[in-house]
């Protein structure tokens, strides 16, 4: 089977006649399936963050049935949703922009009242609720760019700046995010006069922020006003991004699981899946993988070794669009023929899947060029860091993989150190040490990848 | 606590061995020493022994040129001369007495060796349990630091690993933070801290469920994983709920000292159940595909500060606060009898929420805009990173 199964509202992907060197962020057949583009949306919680990426994206976080219908929002973290404008030239902006869900057929009906014309989608883009975690430790340590932009939200019945938003600006300077929205909600919860006087107060405190310059639209997300007009920025504001689709394939494992049934017989069992976002590359149904480190076994002498694990796709999914290739946008699904049992749990976290032979080095030791910080961040603290010493016991940060260390050697600024778990990444990587103090793992510093076995 | 359950529910759930701790122990958890058994490191098979031993002995002469900022920065040289241990480590007066003893605690340096005894009952006890083991404290088990362990498991083989779990886990910090132990005791007089071992299966996830009991009836089960999707769970739906009602009715019910509680629960292929923990009604429970607010609406406090105390909470709230800032309270329906919640729909890979404890407090406390003034300085620690990655690009 190379087409996707037949859902007659999306277009077919056909791996026959692909050629990812014709493949970009706006490919018809790529965007009617998965997002191209990721959009970190920052704000507090209470602004209405995950009010604001419903209505945009429609994302109901309901998971469960009953009678009795109640949105639970668990954690929305990523929400994708397809961006359309109505093809009737006559159709007033900004009401011929439409967001919808992920799912969505390529060429609704255009909503606005007696205009009867077929919308087009232009943007398929992926809502990550930010600054997340992963996100930002993979930007801090290298650089990668995850977000292509950020709408910064900030609440319309309270006075700017609110405490947390230069905090938001903060996180969106390290993200090295340019592309900004700001987002002026709960405009219906105020009278006019007000929110001019908050319009101006934010343009003053943007000034010579990364936020400068950047497009301010009041919404009630509540009342779905002006959502029109913030997927028209999106369109317009936007840039494409440059994605790398012609490397060999590498994806951050952040999830694998088993969704076998227990006892399932051996010829009914389904392979184990891994969720993750791809960095670069194309990911294809029946292509030969690789999962970097892969599996611990014990040899019989005591020693521990570490096989990488092969496999083949066998299914790629988008929330819930199945896929015949997967570009970086989004997170995607992997369906594999792996053990299922290998991926139960969350056991793949951190790990790397990418073509066979293409993945980094995997090391189990590593030394690196550290820099230590002389005190603890934060207010309260004012610990001193001490220095590395043999022995110590740190949590390191690689890449998207956290594991534990024991240093066995310290000479000047150079350490080595020992892993827990054996780890997929190359010399010139950055990663950060951390260490137990009261109580807590708190960060002492970062360090280079010099060499590693 | 578990070791007063489990001689009541013996038979009905996974076998398990309590361990006493004596004083040492838990000084040894509390201390932020961190230090670890010979073989609390697992040795991994090198291809090239040559390689390894090049490794060993020799030290790169290519370092990276970057110039950090001596304010913020240790500088190595100056780190040379003084190899002093950590009379430096705290500049902080401590008038309080009380504090003064913590920071002995903290400080206070305890090898393995200090412990063998208790160390060769952990490591035959693991045997004694097939070994394998999962290994908690009196009430939690450490989940949060998983990844300081092989295949980011918790299963455990051996007195080492269940050391490094413990000492790297929040949770258990949590524990240690309950009971009150007298400074002045005996190194080895014993605590009322327990080492709970329970023999390791390998569980399947989707089976796992989370029961609230209330006024001694059960009110709601759960789906535990909430993060996934089975779609054969649904077929399954009736069959579980019938095992999970019998189960409470038959064990449970009446049986454990509180009214009010949860519990969870396993249930095998052949629709046998185990139970696995129970849980107080707290809100660092978590209720998955509830909201405390539906099965204990009396207990729900309308403050909003007492929202923000807990994270669990607020993600719930997070709706209640976007549609106005007071939760519509008339919205949501109590509920009264038993209801059973699962996940009913693909929806695509969501984030693990247990990935936030695989970082550094100050990078959570930074996302959670915890400081102030000290952002500045945080900002120009990332500005490093990004620079030097620069750098590193040329």
């Amino acid at each position: 089977m190379t087409s996707t199964k037949a859902k007659p509202n999306l277009l077919p992907q056909d791996l026959s006649t692909l050629n990812v060197n014709e493949l970009n962020p706006l490919t018809p057949h790529v965007i009617s399936r998965q997002a191209t583009i990721n959009i970190g949306t920052i704000g507090h919680v209470a602004h209405g963050k995950s009010t604001v990426v419903k209505a945009i994206s429609g994302v109901l976080t309901v998971r469960f049935t009953s009678e009795f219908k109640r949105n639970i929002t668990i954690k929305l973290g990523y929400a994708n949703a397809k961006i359309f404008k109505c093809e009737n030239p006559n159709c007033q902006r900004p009401g011929c922009y439409r967001s919808m869900r992920s799912n969505t057929e390529d060429e609704p009906n255009c909503e606005v009242p007696g205009c009867g014309h077929k919308m087009k989608l232009l943007r398929h883009v992926s809502f990550v609720d930010c600054p997340g975690h992963d996100v930002l430790m993979a930007t801090m340590l290298n650089g990668a760019a995850v977000m292509d932009a950020a709408l910064l939200l900030i609440a319309g019945n309270e006075s700017c700046p609110q405490p947390q938003t230069s905090e938001h600006i903060a996180a969106i300077e390290i993200m090295n995010l340019k592309n900004i929205i700001i987002l002026q909600n709960k405009i219906d919860l105020i009278k006019e006069p007000a929110a001019k006087e908050q319009h101006k107060q934010i343009l003053k405190f943007i000034q010579g922020t990364i936020a400068e310059g950047a497009p301010i639209i009041p919404i009630s997300a509540q009342m779905k006003y002006n959502i029109d007009v913030v997927c028209e920025y999106i369109v317009k504001k936007i840039p494409i991004p440059l994605r790398d689709f012609t490397s060999d394939p590498h994806m951050i494992v952040i999830r694998s699981f088993d969704v076998n049934k227990p006892g399932s017989k051996v010829e009914e069992l389904k392979g184990g899946v891994a969720g993750g976002s791809i960095l670069k590359g194309v990911l294809k149904v029946g292509d030969e993988i690789e999962v970097r480190p892969g599996v611990i076994s014990k040899e019989s002498d005591g020693k521990l070794k570490c096989t990488p694990i092969f496999s083949k796709i066998i299914s790629l999914f988008a929330e819930e669009n199945e896929l015949q290739f997967a570009v970086p946008g989004g997170l995607i699904g992997v369906g594999t023929k792996i053990d299922p049992t290998l991926c139960r749990a969350d056991r793949l976290v951190g790990q790397v899947l990418g073509s066979v032979g293409k993945l980094p080095s995997v090391f189990t030791s590593l030394e690196i060029n550290f820099f230590l910080l002389r005190r603890l961040l934060g207010v309260k603290s004012q610990s001193k860091v001490r220095k590395l010493q043999k022995d110590d016991i740190l949590m390191v940060n690689i890449g998207s993989t956290s594991t534990g260390c024991k240093v066995t050697h310290v000479k000047s600024d150079l350490a080595k150190l020992t892993l827990l778990t054996p780890v997929c990444t190359q010399v010139g990587e950055k990663i950060a040490l951390s260490r137990r103090v009261e109580k807590n793992w708190r960060l002492i510093g970062w360090a280079s990848i010099t060499s590693g076995v | 606590m578990f070791s007063e359950w489990y001689s009541k529910f013996k038979t009905v759930t996974f076998s398990s061995i309590v361990i006493p701790l004596p004083k040492i122990f838990v000084d040894y958890l509390d201390s932020d020493e961190f230090s670890t058994l010979s073989e609390g490191f697992p040795e991994f098979v090198v291809e090239d022994e040559d390689d390894q031993k090049d490794f060993q002995n020799l030290w790169s002469t290519k370092k990276l040129d970057i110039k950090v900022d001596p304010k913020l920065y240790q500088t190595s040289y100056e780190d040379d001369s003084d190899s002093s241990d950590d009379e430096d480590i705290i500049e902080e007066d401590n008038t309080e007495e009380t504090e003064e003893q913590k920071e002995k605690k903290r400080k206070r340096k305890i090898k393995e060796d200090d412990f063998q005894d208790l160390i060769k009952t952990i490591n035959e006890s693991i045997k004694k349990l097939g070994g394998q083991v999962l290994a908690k404290l009196n009430w939690s088990t450490p989940k949060d630091a998983q990844w300081m362990n092989l295949n980011n498991s918790l299963k455990c083989s051996n007195a080492a690993e269940i050391l490094l779990l413990l000492k790297s886990s929040d949770f258990i910090n949590h524990d240690l933070a309950q009971l009150k132990i007298d400074p002045n005791l005996d190194d080895q007089a014993l605590t009322p801290y327990t080492l709970v071992l329970r023999k390791w299966h390998n569980l399947y996830a989707s089976m796992e469920f989370r029961c609230t009991v209330k006024n001694n009836e059960l009110i709601a089960i759960s789906q535990r994983d909430t993060s996934t999707f089975y779609s054969f769970l649904k077929g399954k739906k009736a069959k579980i709920q019938e095992t999970i009602q019998n189960f409470f009715t038959k064990k449970i019910q009446n049986q454990f000292s509180q009214n009010d509680y949860t519990f969870d629960i396993y249930i095998t292929q052949e629709y046998e159940p185990w139970l696995i923990d129970f849980n107080p009604i707290h809100p660092s429970t978590e209720s998955l595909l509830f909201l405390w607010d539906e099965l204990f609406p009396e207990l729900i406090q309308d403050d909003d500060e007492e929202v923000e105390e807990n994270n669990n909470e607020k993600e719930k709230d997070e709706d209640d606060n976007n549609n106005n800032t007071k939760p519509p309270k008339e919205s949501i329906k109590v509920i009264e009898s038993l209801e059973f919640r699962i996940v009913e729909a693909k929806e695509g890979i969501k984030p693990n929420l247990s990935m936030t404890s695989r970082l550094p407090l100050d990078l959570l406390n930074y996302n959670n805009n915890a400081y102030g003034a000290e952002n500045e300085n945080i900002n120009q620690i990332f500005d490093k990173f990004q620079e030097s990655t620069d750098l590193n690009k040329k």
